[in-house]
């Protein structure tokens, strides 16, 4: 009786199905599979070509003493936490300076500020490439000019990661100045007011009503943000290859490298899966510390 | 107090203007640069215009590559993928939105959401595998489809989907109208807005990148345009800096004028997902 009843559901909702269907096919071949082939994998070392063996979990537990993935995790977690706050904080700043009803131009400066998210970050990477040149660079240019020696941007090892650092800098601020944007709009124009009443300063209300408010976006950014950051690849294989001597190796370089340089599959699988582990605990962190006793 | 006003508005928007300076100066650089002979560019102290335009370097850069083959690839791969990407998000919303009786629903929902996290490099592997089994290393399939289904295409367009009151399709249904024409007349026109954000959205990224062409293409004439610029930058010795300044500047400006067209979309499709999340 039950299942009869079920399928006369299944045939009255039928179009359900017919309209899910393109979706779901693509969404199983494409991801559905890879992911879990993706795990088989990780647990079998393989060459690409040829047999694959079945070795537990090794790859992982030799992910564990792998001296160059430790350098790449400390490389990215490096870029992370340098880049983010500096993101989101110029971001912060820049929405604020724009949500002014005030400002003149304001659709001008919004496509100037986002004009470097549109770009693709190869195009970007060969830009900072010849901008921060150790030689003949713009950048170095100036450094010079006001009276200091010229830095080696791209080929020294203690420079290489801040480099990187600048360049994301330069590319996610308008995007997360939009987003940013889109939440202080949605902050109730009273609130202002009523400080305003009590003689808040513009300080106090940024501090007291912006901030506070804003927290589910700047929360939102950042989680944001950490994901990408994790993911970074291109930067650093266009401006540095990942060095000198791996000093902004990031982890999804070691992955391709791996994979794809040397045909370790397995073990470039079982990175992706470390990766990808890294990303769900840092976001699910980051949600719980930040959304507190409120919740979202 | 007036003058103080005068001075703060004057400082406020000194801060404003050299941040877009900052933003749009390696714009003025790379095309600049692209005007540039080789020893100009590596010369020191920079010049900020060129001596001479060199209008060679533009012709000349299809020389170094079949640029305007990949110039092709990389509008054609976008323009394919953001159509089906759409359309299966489209579709799949619509569904996952309407038909709220039809068994499994939430099942398949919870599957495809909790995939959105999941980075692409896991993918990338197992993908490039099953492409070479399949002979498409180096095919337009293979650089259009395997990242068409994503969650957060699905999920926008169902949130928009959701906002269009049953009765509207109930009455369709009572004046004898067919499930697909009810989905392609009615719930497709009142979608634009949102269909237009993501599929501006889809464009720029798929155009933009970078992992997933480099890994799957390894012929010149198969290549997007961000590989064929990496592989210049690569080159071992005397890498061609004039030509790739020139080819970024050509890819880059038709992107800035779909951006400057379709910005109000891209801008909403941004903050559409912030403000729900």
């Amino acid at each position: 009786m039950k299942i009869k009843d079920t399928w006369q559901k299944i045939k009255d909702n039928r179009h359900f199905y017919y309209f899910l269907v393109p979706f779901l096919l693509f969404f199983s071949v494409f991801m559905l599979f890879p992911i879990l082939f993706s795990f088989y994998m990780s647990l079998h070392d393989w060459g690409g070509l040829g047999k694959a063996t079945f070795i537990g979990i090794r790859n992982y537990s030799r992910i564990l003493t792998d001296s160059t993935f430790h350098t790449a995790l400390y490389n990215t977690t490096f870029m992370w936490l340098v880049s983010t706050p500096l993101i989101l904080g110029f971001a912060l700043i820049l929405a604020v300076m724009l949500n002014k009803k005030e400002v003149k131009f304001l659709k001008y400066f919004r496509v100037g500020y986002f004009m470097p998210f549109v770009t693709s970050t190869v195009v970007v990477g060969v830009i900072f490439t010849i901008l921060l040149d150790g030689t003949f660079g713009l950048v170095n240019f100036f450094i010079e000019s006001i009276g200091f020696d010229k830095i080696r941007f791209l080929t020294s090892t203690t420079w290489s990661k801040i480099s990187i650092v600048i360049v994301l800098t330069w590319r996610w601020v308008g995007y997360n100045t939009i987003i940013m944007l889109a939440g202080l709009q949605n902050i109730p124009e009273d609130l202002y007011e009523a400080a305003e009443i009590d003689g808040g300063s513009t300080l106090q209300k940024f501090f007291y009503i912006t901030v506070p408010m804003m927290r589910p976006i700047i929360l939102f950014t950042f989680i944001l943000s950490t994901i990408g950051s994790f993911q970074i690849f291109t930067e650093p294989y266009i401006m540095t290859g990942g060095g000198p001597m791996q000093s902004s190796l990031s982890v999804v370089q070691y992955l391709y490298n791996s994979g794809f340089q040397q045909f370790r599959m397995g073990y470039a699988s079982a990175l992706s899966y470390v990766l990808f582990a890294i990303i769900f605990v840092a976001s699910y962190f980051q949600i719980k510390v930040g959304s507190g006793e409120e919740g979202i | 107090m007036f003058k103080k006003d005068k001075i703060t508005t004057i400082v406020f928007y000194i801060l404003l203007i050299t941040g877009v300076i900052i933003s749009l100066f390696p714009f003025f650089w790379m095309i600049s640069s692209s005007f540039k002979t080789l020893a100009e560019i590596s010369a020191y102290p920079p010049s900020l215009f060129p001596d001479n335009i060199m209008w060679n370097n533009y012709v000349d850069v299809f020389d170094t590559l079949p640029y305007g083959r990949n110039l092709f690839n990389s509008f054609f791969v976008a323009f394919m993928y953001t159509f089906f990407g759409v359309f299966i998000s489209a579709t799949g919303g619509y569904a996952l939105s309407k038909y709220r009786e039809a068994p499994g629903r939430k099942l398949f929902f919870a599957v495809i959401l909790s995939t959105m996290m999941i980075p692409m490099q896991v993918l990338a592997i197992p993908l490039y595998i099953l492409m070479a089994q399949v002979g498409w290393i180096n095919s337009y399939p293979a650089l259009i489809l395997p990242f068409a289904a994503q969650g957060f295409g699905l999920f926008m367009l169902k949130q928009y989907i959701d906002g269009i009151p049953d009765d509207l399709i109930e009455a369709a249904r009572i004046d004898g109208c067919g499930e697909f024409r009810i989905f392609f007349q009615i719930i497709l026109p009142v979608i634009k807005p949102a269909v237009a954000a993501l599929g501006t959205i889809y464009f720029m990224n798929n155009y933009n990148l970078f992992f997933w062409p480099l890994i799957v293409t390894n012929k010149t004439i198969m290549y997007t345009v961000p590989v064929a610029i990496a592989q210049l930058q690569g080159q071992q010795f005397g890498i061609p800096l004039h030509h790739i300044m020139a080819a970024a500047t050509m890819s880059t400006a038709p992107l800035i004028i779909i951006f400057l067209y379709f910005q109000k979309y891209i801008i909403s499709g941004i903050t559409m997902g912030a403000l729900k999340g």
